[in-house]
């Protein structure tokens, strides 16, 4: 199974209904989240979000504070305005231009990042247990990582 | 003592210094994004990128870029924006 095509001009994505509707849901999600800290300081966002905007210096509070002052609103458009546009692309069409793609595969990981973050994910991480309460949110997980790896396989010029 | 002019000139050692991009490990993202990332941000080859790649994995972290603070401040947020773990800081001396 493969998520994007090759085509003469760009891409094409070839995902089903169920998958690009259960696509769409997690990245409409992380689009509201987004919207409402849009204008947040760092210290009020959440902490599933916070990945989403790093420090700037290694171990300088001072100068981490002003780099978020200056950055945090301009990141928090970034971020939605690629996952806008990754669900507009979802719902209305199925061509891509390569500059798409690599807007939605910049998308897919920023969800992946929030989610990986609710799970505490680590290098050690093994297969979640069929009992584990989260487990549903495992396969979100591992579905963007597929999403996210295929995109990538079409981008460098992977199998057609 | 350095003066006004002396700063001016570069001759401060500090401000000689270059600014390194150091990116960090983080256990979430894809090491074919990092390197995905690295390619497309610095125009480095698929081997640089991904030695880098593997130095980010297996050390923690790796420098990938450096020059003026300017210079340092704009990869440093391009690669926020990809959702990288970036910092920037002056060179050792």
């Amino acid at each position: 199974m493969t998520a994007f095509e090759r085509t003469a001009t760009g891409y094409r994505c070839v995902l089903d209904e169920q998958l690009r509707t259960a696509l769409l849901t997690v990245l409409g999600e992380l689009r509201d989240e987004l919207e409402k800290v849009k204008t947040t300081p760092y210290d009020a966002v959440p902490a599933h979000l916070r990945r989403l905007f790093p420090a700037g210096y290694h171990a300088n509070a001072e100068q981490n504070a002003e780099y978020r002052r200056l950055t945090h609103d301009e990141l928090a458009d970034t971020h939605q305005r690629a996952i806008m546009e990754s669900i507009e692309l979802l719902e209305r069409r199925t061509e891509l231009s390569a500059d798409e793609l690599d807007r939605f595969v910049r998308a897919v990981n920023a969800t992946r990042l929030v989610v990986g973050t609710i799970l505490d994910v680590s290098e050690d991480d093994a297969e979640p247990a069929a009992n584990d309460p989260m487990v549903d949110l495992w396969e979100i997980y591992d579905f963007l990582g597929w999403v996210l790896y295929q995109g990538l396989t079409a981008l460098s010029g992977g199998p057609e | 003592m350095s003066t006004v002019t002396d700063i001016e000139r570069g001759s401060d050692t500090t401000l000689d210094r270059p600014w390194i991009v150091i990116v960090w490990n983080d256990p979430i993202n894809l090491m074919a994004y990092v390197t995905w990332v690295f390619q497309k941000l610095f125009g480095y080859s698929v081997e640089k990128a991904t030695a880098l790649m593997l130095d980010v994995h297996e050390k923690g972290r790796a420098v990938v870029s450096n020059g003026t603070r300017e210079r340092a401040e704009v990869d440093v947020q391009r690669l926020h924006e990809h959702g990288l773990w970036a910092t920037m800081q002056q060179e050792d001396a």
